[in-house]
């Protein structure tokens, strides 16, 4: 143990003095801070159009009052009528928001809302119209700088951990004393990892309090996932000097293996996944979902001309009866549509499992998914947001229910007292399952290298 | 007797063919690029097969609408769907970010919807593997790899020492490997486009895709050809070896990496577009206040109608000898439809100018040219995409307006609202689409192709330029 620490100590004064040290850290942060700057801007303008979205309910509850105020004493316009509410759900982004931009632009983020309207509502916000080319090449945002730069950094900083002595035939003399090479590399390697982290895990959380993510817990998870991240290209870069004996070898490895764990193999394990387990089809469903509705309002219709003028009954109600009926006629439509809805729902729920199961054998995409899930980017709140946004007009509906039952328009004072929409957070926050499930797996892979670097041991002593 | 030249280029090829780790990755390479077009173009089948079901399905949707108010239908709208572009298997380009399907209805210009990106997870960041990809970014890799310690380092030096004694000249030498390292990576681009044209003639390819796909190997030689005289410019400047890999892997990281992300997201931030609904509600403004805001549309629909008053003798619309109704849904359409298409123009020209300030950047990375170059050829940039748009558009306008010339001729002459088959009013319009030429990709490129050749004299002079040098230096 006392070998290990005077080795680390040793290295770090000489990490330390190593020149290109502090221009990789400048590099490194000044790519995080224009990443970072470009989350908050993206999250500065998601809030705008958030914001956007909730004042369209002003002008048309005012409207809705003017034809009430307009409307002669006893009578109630056709806008009174409970089932015309508006609502509007959306999805704020999250405290820790400019961290990543993640998946939160590949789901719907708000749905306009009627008590009776369907699973369309999300439809509007599945559009955007900001140049393509601009999404295709990928957001630089500092997820992006953590999950693809910071390795290049890491690498930069250790690919000759081990292999500098071996090529300039300083390894004999330093083995020729009393240490063995794995505590030779594991000092080395932990000096490296305090020299690196340590600058490196204060950039990014000083960077995001900069810009506004300030979240305790968020930040305290944003510097565990950078410091497990960074340890297992350390370990990675570990390993490469047990087997490489130059440095051109030891960065030729390094160059592989950042290729190889950042980019391909994930592209490759999308690829395949997108053979093996497709995608639901979303044209497939939007389809059919209107030629069966279409079809049940056809029936619903044929039935309604067959029984013939609609008897109005004495005294009339406040609210139509047809309305009553349409009612009715809406909750059967959807009762015959659940089936095909809910089918959709678990194909979708299904295609994100398998491609959730893929990112705990791949330490970089783990990365990206804690980073997504910590900056309330991912597609878990996403998706949980529209599964709540349904629950809300599942009870609106009830609320709609009673309404029409108790022959209750909708006053002015009543539009004060609508039923609101409040997204509910993941209850653990930034240590949420799924964050401790990415950190285990970047854990268990470090201890994969490790042990590779244990049974290599030999191969590090040769010369 | 062959020129030294060509003696020179032969060796380096040999010497490289003899190097099993880059013959291995190159095979690698190769093979993953051969999957991913065969796994691409099995998706491709599969969304032309699922678009063409789409289209009949929606046709029989319209037919079967029944009688009904020929506005009402144009509300219930129509789909159209996008053409799939057969060489997006070999360059997906944007076409998992476009949308898929338009739907069409009165009022309303919508943007696409249904695109693949959506409802991914966090893996979904790290797709768009494919055979122009790899060109981009791991065939330049392949290059530097295996180029970057042909004059540098110390065997090498040493080995040009000896070759210059024996009577070549430094420039022959650093030519004669340039031709043989470029020979070595436009091999491979030729793997990787007879594989392409191999499964584009499988799927039935047309004359224009192959010239495309002639078009995109000769954009991706030009960009390889150009990192094949960066790397024996390096290599033949600096002494150390490790000194021309970083170097080099520094210029390719920056050039097909960081460039390709960092040049969009500033490009966006100076000419930002806006979000979706902010869109939407500039457009509705617009269309009820007009363009000054000062303009409303109930004044001028007033005006119209006074104008109609006027000219046929008549003090109320229904002494008119037309339905009135329908001549305000007319107006209404026409007044939506170009306030949309003047909001849609600023939008374009906002795209336009972020290309223009990416293609700035390729004065950095000519990966910034060699991309929207091979996008184009592919049929997967948004030029394609726009020309689907703008069919579906003009589609759409003629359907409404004759669903509402419909109602403007037909006068109901009871209290019951006016109903008809709508499947006979506009069966004489048809949803056609045409893809983008070869031609007008090559005029819309033309800049890029420029800036490529651009980059390759400027590469070839920095060769030059290094072989002056090691002439002297040696």
């Amino acid at each position: 143990m006392t070998t290990l620490v005077a080795i680390t100590r040793h290295e770090l004064r000489r990490a330390l003095r190593d020149r290109a040290l502090p221009w990789l850290l400048v590099l490194f942060a000044a790519l995080a801070a224009y990443g970072a700057w470009n989350g908050a801007h993206w999250a500065k303008a998601r809030a705008a159009t958030v914001q956007l979205i909730n004042e369209e309910i002003g002008p048309l509850v005012e409207m809705r009052r003017e034809q009430l105020a307009e409307a002669p004493a006893g009578t109630w316009p056709f806008s009174a009528t409970p089932q015309l509410a508006p609502f509007r759900l959306v999805l704020s982004p999250g405290a820790m928001a400019p961290l990543s931009i993640g998946q939160a632009e590949a789901y719907p983020y708000a749905a306009r809302m009627i008590p009776l309207q369907d699973i369309t509502m999300f439809d509007a916000f599945k559009v955007d119209v900001d140049n393509p080319a601009v999404r295709a090449a990928g957001r630089f945002d500092l997820a992006f700088v953590i999950v693809f730069i910071l390795p290049l950094v890491l690498l930069a900083a250790a690919f000759d951990l081990w292999s500098r002595e071996r090529e300039r035939g300083i390894a004999a003399l330093v083995l020729s004393q009393p240490v063995g090479p794995l505590t030779l590399l594991g000092g080395k390697a932990l000096a490296r990892a305090i020299v690196l982290l340590t600058p490196v895990m204060a950039i990014v959380l000083l960077t995001l309090v900069a810009f506004g993510a300030a979240q305790p817990d968020g930040l305290i998870a944003t510097a565990l996932v950078v410091i497990v991240y960074g340890l297992f290209w350390i370990a990675l870069a570990t390993l490469i000097n047990v087997f490489a004996s130059r440095s051109t070898e030891a960065a030729l490895a390094g160059g592989a293996a950042w290729l190889a764990v950042v980019v391909l193999v994930p592209a490759l394990a999308l690829a395949a996944a997108n053979v093996l387990s497709p995608a639901p089809s979303e044209m497939r469903f939007s389809a059919a979902y209107l030629e069966q509705s279409r079809a049940i309002r056809k029936e619903q219709r044929q039935i309604r001309e067959a029984r013939g003028p609609e008897v109005v009954a004495d005294p009339a109600p406040k609210i139509p009866d047809r309305i009553r009926n349409f009612f009715k006629e809406r909750t059967v439509e959807d009762q015959r549509l659940a089936p095909l809805v809910q089918g959709q729902l678990n194909a979708r729920a299904e295609r994100r499992a398998v491609l959730d199961t893929l990112r705990l054998f791949l330490p970089s995409v783990a990365a990206q998914d804690a980073l997504d899930r910590i900056a309330g980017a991912d597609a878990d709140r996403a998706v949980s947001f529209q599964s709540q946004a349904l629950a809300f007009t599942a009870q609106t509906k009830i609320w709609l229910g009673e309404r029409l039952k108790n022959d209750q328009p909708l006053a002015s004072e009543d539009y004060d007292r609508l039923p609101r929409f409040q997204f509910r957070e993941a209850p653990a926050g930034a240590f949420q399952t799924g964050v401790l499930a990415d950190l285990g797996a970047l854990a268990f892979a470090i201890a994969l290298l490790v042990a590779g670097a244990v049974l290599g041991r030999r191969a590090a002593a040769s010369l | 007797m062959a020129s030294p030249l060509f003696v020179v280029a032969g060796n380096q090829l040999r010497l490289m063919a003899r190097d099993n780790r880059l013959r291995l990755l190159s095979v690698a390479i190769l093979l993953l690029a051969a999957a991913s077009l065969a796994t691409g173009a099995a998706r491709l089948h599969a969304q032309a097969l699922e678009r063409r079901a789409a289209t009949v399905q929606d046709q029989a949707l319209w037919d079967n609408l029944g009688p009904i108010n020929p506005h009402g239908a144009a509300h219930a709208g129509r789909t159209v769907y996008a053409p799939v572009s057969r060489l997006a298997a070999f360059e997906p380009g944007l076409s998992d970010f476009l949308g898929s399907s338009v739907r069409l209805e009165g009022h309303s210009q919508n943007p696409s919807r249904d695109r693949p990106m959506e409802g991914g997870t966090a893996i979904s960041r790290f797709g768009g593997f494919s055979a122009a990809w790899a060109l981009q970014v791991v065939g330049p890799l392949l290059i530097i790899l295996a180029g970057f310690s042909i004059f540098s380092g110390e065997r090498a030096r040493e080995r040009l020492k000896q070759e210059l004694g024996a009577g070549a000249s430094a420039r022959t030498l650093v030519f004669g490997r340039l031709i043989g390292l470029a020979a070595a990576g436009l091999i491979l681009l030729a793997a990787f486009a007879l594989t392409g044209g191999f499964v584009l003639a499988l799927g039935g390819a047309s004359a224009a895709e192959a010239v495309g796909l002639l078009a995109i190997t000769a954009g991706y030689g030009l960009y390889l050809t150009t990192f094949a005289a960066l790397t024996i410019g390096a290599s033949a400047l600096l002494s150390s070896a490790r000194a021309s890999l970083v170097l080099m892997l520094g210029f390719w990281a920056v050039s097909t990496l960081l460039v390709p992300r960092i040049a969009p997201a500033l490009a966006e931030g100076l000419h930002p577009t806006p979000s979706a609904p902010a869109f939407e509600a500039a457009v509705t403004d617009e269309a009820k206040n007009g363009v000054s805001g000062h303009d409303p549309a109930d004044e001028r629909l007033d005006a119209l109608k006074q104008s109609l008053l006027k000219q046929y003798g008549v003090s109320k619309v229904e002494d008119l000898p037309f339905n009135f109704s329908g001549v305000a849904l007319e107006f209404g359409e026409k007044n939506s439809t170009d306030t949309y298409n003047r909001h849609y123009e600023a939008l374009f020209g906002a795209y336009g100018r972020q290309d223009a300030v990416q293609q700035a950047f390729s004065l950095a990375s000519p990966a910034m040219a060699v991309g929207p170059w091979s996008r184009a050829f592919a049929g997967t940039d948004f030029a394609a995409h726009r020309l689907f748009l703008s069919e579906a558009e003009t589609y759409r306008y003629a359907l409404i307006q004759s669903l509402n010339g419909d109602v403007r001729t037909n006068r109901p002459n009871t209290d019951d609202p006016y109903l008809a088959d709508v499947s006979k009013i506009g069966a004489d319009l048809k949803f056609e689409h045409r893809p983008t030429t070869p031609a007008e990709a090559w005029a819309a490129q033309v800049a890029n192709l420029k800036i490529l050749i651009a980059w390759l004299l400027a590469s070839l002079a920095f060769a030059a330029f290094a072989a002056t040098r090691l002439e002297r230096t040696t």
